[in-house]
């Protein structure tokens, strides 16, 4: 019995000092802010469309990344459990490329913003033919966490579904998948104004 | 019931060969003191536990970045995660703690086994539902909902979570089944069964942990680490449970020789098999017996062997208290017996000292007898019984006492009356066994005579690891 309340005591207070210990490493002068350091990986990992090259930037009508909104929506920390690299090294050199959609008629793609959120970050591609979405991709969900790629498995092809039938990017917050939501609603928004840029030039 | 028992009891009596206390030719095969196993077996592998409970949160602290637990949201998840790392590696350790594996049981014993697997249950339990509880929280503040939505959330939307919702479930039961009070109301056998359900945990909270588990889910050397881990559980349960048990059985082959009251409502069933002569069992071990015999064969249950080991035979005496125990005086001769064993540390391998004092009530004495025979010479014995006639065994205690220069008493009485009140206490004890603080003290019998005679012995100055109690209990 005494060793049960002891090993409960041990418990509550290993449980309590882990956490603490941790969170106070946060606020300790030795500890980076790792998420803004990211951008380290000037190489894009993961699904980063191939156009987002800065040097070249693509005439083709295939991906062309446009303009980045939402900076305040940069984490203000880490996704959590690491692979900041993925979500912080694209808007580099994503930012550079000016938007260069040919007027096409026939369907054609169009890359939207990454949106970055606290979990990790959102970008579509919607493919266009004439004035409708006939098809959404995602490049890149949250997944830095089992948590978040739970969520993103979920909320993908309920945003998807729906983004089509409403052919726009006003969609109801999946429940339990707001900053998602949200970041894909930021993303395909940025891809609509961008094909729509596209159409005007 | 007790004129039942009687005459049953009285139709064995008439059992030629062994009648009453049993053979009273000295051991066949001349006993040898045991050699001492000390407690740094049983350090090693607390120290070994230790360890991986240690490393089990190592993954976490390692995946974490520092600054990321600024929300609330973030730091009940976070406390979510130790818990279920927690939880995850102290379920293993108590399904391991019950694997029957010799080696655990040469090293801890099967008293510690249980004892450990009692106090660490409590605790799994409460980790299981802090993980719980935690989890939900902290997702449901991370996401923005209510606690009861993200309850749903996770059953509807997340796979393998109602199995772990209802691994969660059965633990709890199990713990309350646990609590010693509602385990005396149930029945062993139905208490068996359902404990045996603790395996269902084992499988219903496996998917959950490699589908969501912030520091499983992804393959990595954590993930294998923690499969293995769950292998290694598995392949010690088997062996433990059912390689050993099948090498033991076939080997020796154990039947019922005979069955011989000992009083009106105690018997010894004799047992013969081949190859006794390379049987381990030390004196004061027990064996499950599980006799296949119809009504029998479907339940196991522990019993102390009465005599050291001889080569030629095995010997428990059982006191008729239940149902199960009422069957044993019917069995026929040559009725197969399924042992798993031996188990136990109320053996002379466990003393600690030269010198000895054995305490045994009513029936307990059957381990006591049979470790009164490997002690070194010079122990002592204090026999509590009701009546004369509840003595057991006493032309073995008499001739044993003589063989092993062993002092005898007999205290008879009710353990409450005047007499055995006055023996078993700290000044009753130091005036039988002047030299008591400087012995080990093995204890069989009746709880409350137990208890007492502990509390005396402490009070008589007995350290207590030199206290030595045989228990069944679970």
């Amino acid at each position: 019995m005494r060793r049960a309340v002891l090993g409960l005591a041990g418990l509550a207070a290993g449980t309590t000092l882990l956490v603490v210990v941790k969170g106070a490493a946060a606020s300790g002068p030795a500890a980076p802010p790792p998420v803004l350091a990211g951008p380290t990986g000037a190489v894009p990992s993961g699904p980063v469309p191939p156009s987002a090259d800065p040097a070249t930037p693509s005439p083709a009508p295939s991906a062309t990344p446009a303009d980045e909104p939402a900076p305040s929506a940069r984490p203000s920390r880490s996704a959590p459990a690491g692979q900041p690299t993925r979500t912080a090294a694209a808007p580099g050199p994503a930012r550079t490329t000016p938007a260069a959609p040919s007027p096409a008629a026939g369907p054609h793609k169009v890359t939207g913003p990454i949106a970055a959120n606290d979990y990790g970050a959102v970008q579509v591609q919607i493919t266009v033919t004439g004035d409708r979405i006939t098809e959404i991709r995602t490049l890149e969900m949250p997944e830095s966490s089992s948590r978040s790629s739970q969520l993103s498995a979920r909320a993908e092809p309920l945003l998807r579904a729906e983004a089509l039938r409403e052919q726009g990017a006003d969609l109801d917050t999946v429940s339990g998948a707001t900053y998602t939501s949200q970041s894909y609603r930021e993303s395909l928004q940025g891809a609509i104004d961008t094909a729509a840029r596209g159409e005007r030039g | 019931m007790t004129s039942h028992h009687t005459r049953s009891a009285a139709r064995r009596r008439e059992t030629p060969a062994r009648t009453g206390t049993g053979p009273s030719a000295p051991p066949a095969v001349p006993v040898a003191v045991p050699s001492r196993r000390g407690a740094a077996g049983r350090r090693g592998v607390a120290v070994l536990l230790w360890t991986g409970l240690a490393a089990s949160v190592v993954p976490w602290w390692l995946g974490t970045p520092a600054g990321s637990l600024d929300s609330t949201g973030e730091l009940l998840t976070a406390a979510g995660r130790i818990t279920g790392l927690f939880a995850g590696y102290v379920l293993l350790v108590q399904v391991l703690l019950m694997s029957r594996l010799r080696p655990l049981e040469r090293w801890i014993g099967a008293e510690h086994l249980t004892r450990w697997h009692r106090e660490i249950g409590a605790t799994l339990v409460v980790a299981v539902l802090a993980h719980m509880a935690l989890i939900v929280l902290g997702y449901a503040s991370l996401d923005r909902i209510s606690v009861p939505g993200e309850v749903r959330l996770l059953l509807t939307e997340y796979q393998h979570m109602v199995a772990a919702f209802a691994a969660a479930g059965v633990m709890v039961l199990l713990g309350l089944t646990g609590i010693r009070a509602v385990r005396r109301v149930l029945p062993y056998e139905l208490w068996h069964v359902l404990h045996l359900s603790g395996y269902a945990v084992l499988l219903l909270g496996f998917g959950h942990q490699f589908a969501h588990g912030q520091q499983l889910f992804r393959p990595g050397p954590v993930r294998t680490l923690w499969i293995a881990m769950y292998a290694g559980v598995l392949v010690a349960l088997l062996w433990g449970r059912i390689v050993e048990p099948l090498v033991f059985n076939f080997r020796h082959r154990l039947r019922v020789a005979d069955v011989v009251a000992e009083s009106p409502d105690t018997v010894s069933v004799y047992l013969t098999g081949h190859r006794l002569d390379q049987l381990e069992a030390l004196g004061g071990q027990f064996f499950r017996w599980r006799f296949l015999a119809r009504g029998c064969w479907w339940q196991a249950h522990p019993f102390s062997v009465s005599a050291a080991r001889n080569g030629r035979w095995l010997r428990i005496t059982v006191k008729v208290v239940g149902r199960h125990t009422a069957d044993l005086r019917d069995l026929d001769p040559g009725t197969r017996v399924w042992a798993d064993g031996p188990a136990g540390t109320f053996t002379a391998a466990h003393r600690t000292r030269d010198n000895a004092l054995l305490i045994a009530g009513g029936s307990g004495i059957a381990p006591v007898r049979a470790l009164l025979e490997e002690l070194p010479p010079g122990a002592a014995l204090i026999y509590r019984a009701r009546t004369t006639a509840d003595v057991l065994l006493r032309r073995e205690l008499d001739w044993l006492a003589r063989a092993r220069h062993a002092d005898v008493w007999y205290v008879i009485g009710s353990r409450d009356d005047p007499g055995p009140r006055q023996v078993l206490s700290a000044a009753g004890l130091r005036h039988l066994v002047p030299d008591v603080a400087r012995r080990d003290v093995y204890l069989c019998g009746p709880p409350g005579l137990v208890e007492a005679s502990v509390r005396a012995l402490r009070r008589a100055g007995v350290p207590r690891r030199q206290i030595h109690v045989a228990t069944f209990e679970l």
